[in-house]
């Protein structure tokens, strides 16, 4: 495990002593970061399915950081391998996703879905932030969260977001 | 005795030997899969710029149409690691390549082909704002998902239901 300064994370990004602000603001946004292979460079629209892996996904949030702060690599060994150059931008407004509840038909069966943006801090990356997924209330596990379930829950994030920047294929 | 086994994989493989070291170095070559009309060819591939092994899988279409060979380019060469996914494996591209056959004979426009973030390939439609997609998962199951008329639906199915399927739900997205 580096420090934050090993890694040349900048400082502005650290939790130092800041603790989780629970609220998330209306017109908040979720930065993710994603890469998808040089075959799919010029299929726009096919880049949604590689964006959610809905496996603990990690965001930034916006009210604490700028959209390319999501391309620091908090797992780096060293400052040369800290940040993801070359990698996409994904914004995902939460406005209509927050708190919201949808109602999916899995395998001829309605299961009432919600979505929930928590704040959660790392120590290098304070803005860092997890979209957790419920089923009527309840957090689905890893075991719940298998089938059918998983590409209609994509389908419903890619409908509301958009590429902030594109990879860098060259 | 390995040496005569050795021979007779490599006379039983020869024509997809040949055809995969078309465009690929020998030495790479690890594993060759033979189908009908196509050969599966298994490298194992040094990504220059990540410096990453790579498992990338070449697939030999040449006697397939245009939009076959594009689509099949589009779920191979895949540095899955570099993308932190898991692979497309064999099982799953020998089942999209089923599906594709399917589509193809029932003259489906394919939007849009993926790999999986969950390990597989991914087909997908569009038409206006419906959306329909099929995954063909690492684990051998396929499912279908479609978002039409704001209502989103999943579920598994058996890839000799495909047919029914497309017939019930994919009239629209034919270009007959």
């Amino acid at each position: 495990m580096h420090s934050c300064e090993e890694i040349c994370i900048p400082e502005r990004l650290h939790k130092k002593n800041k603790h989780a602000e629970k609220k998330f603001n209306s017109d908040e946004v979720l930065f993710r970061r994603f890469n998808v292979p040089v075959q799919l460079k010029d299929k726009t629209d096919g880049w949604g399915n590689l964006i959610f892996k809905l496996d603990n996904d990690s965001y930034n949030r916006s009210s604490f950081s700028e959209p390319e702060d999501v391309l620091y690599n908090i797992n780096a060994n060293n400052c040369d391998g800290r940040y993801y150059q070359k990698w996409g931008i994904y914004e995902l407004p939460l406005n209509e996703i927050n708190n919201s509840s949808i109602e999916f038909k899995i395998e001829n069966r309605k299961r009432l879905i919600s979505f929930s943006a928590i704040h959660s801090p790392v120590d290098c990356m304070y803005p860092h932030s997890e979209l957790l997924v419920f089923e009527n209330g309840k957090q689905l596990t890893r075991e719940d969260f298998i089938g059918p379930i998983r590409p209609a829950v994509r389908t419903y994030l890619k409908k509301f977001g958009k590429v902030k920047k594109n990879p860098d294929f060259d | 005795m390995t040496a005569t086994n050795n021979l007779t994989k490599y006379l039983q493989f020869a024509p997809a030997i040949i055809a995969c070291t078309s465009y690929l170095v020998v030495d790479d070559l690890e594993q060759i899969t033979t189908h009908d009309n196509f050969n599966i060819c298994y490298s194992k591939h040094v990504d220059t710029n990540f410096e990453n092994e790579n498992y990338i899988k070449y697939i030999d279409n040449k006697n397939y149409s245009i939009d076959f060979e594009n689509i099949i380019k589009s779920l191979s060469y895949l540095d899955a690691r570099v993308l932190e996914i898991e692979s497309p494996n064999k099982l799953s591209i020998e089942n999209a390549l089923k599906v594709y056959k399917i589509l193809h004979s029932q003259n489906v426009k394919i939007h849009n082909i993926s790999p999986s973030p969950d390990g597989g390939i991914i087909f997908e439609f569009r038409k206006d704002t419906d959306y329909q997609l099929f995954e063909i998962t690492n684990y051998g199951t396929f499912m279908y998902t479609s978002d039409k008329d704001g209502e989103i639906s999943s579920r598994t199915f058996k890839v000799d239901e495909l047919e029914n399927i497309i017939y019930s739900e994919f009239n629209e997205y034919a270009f007959m």
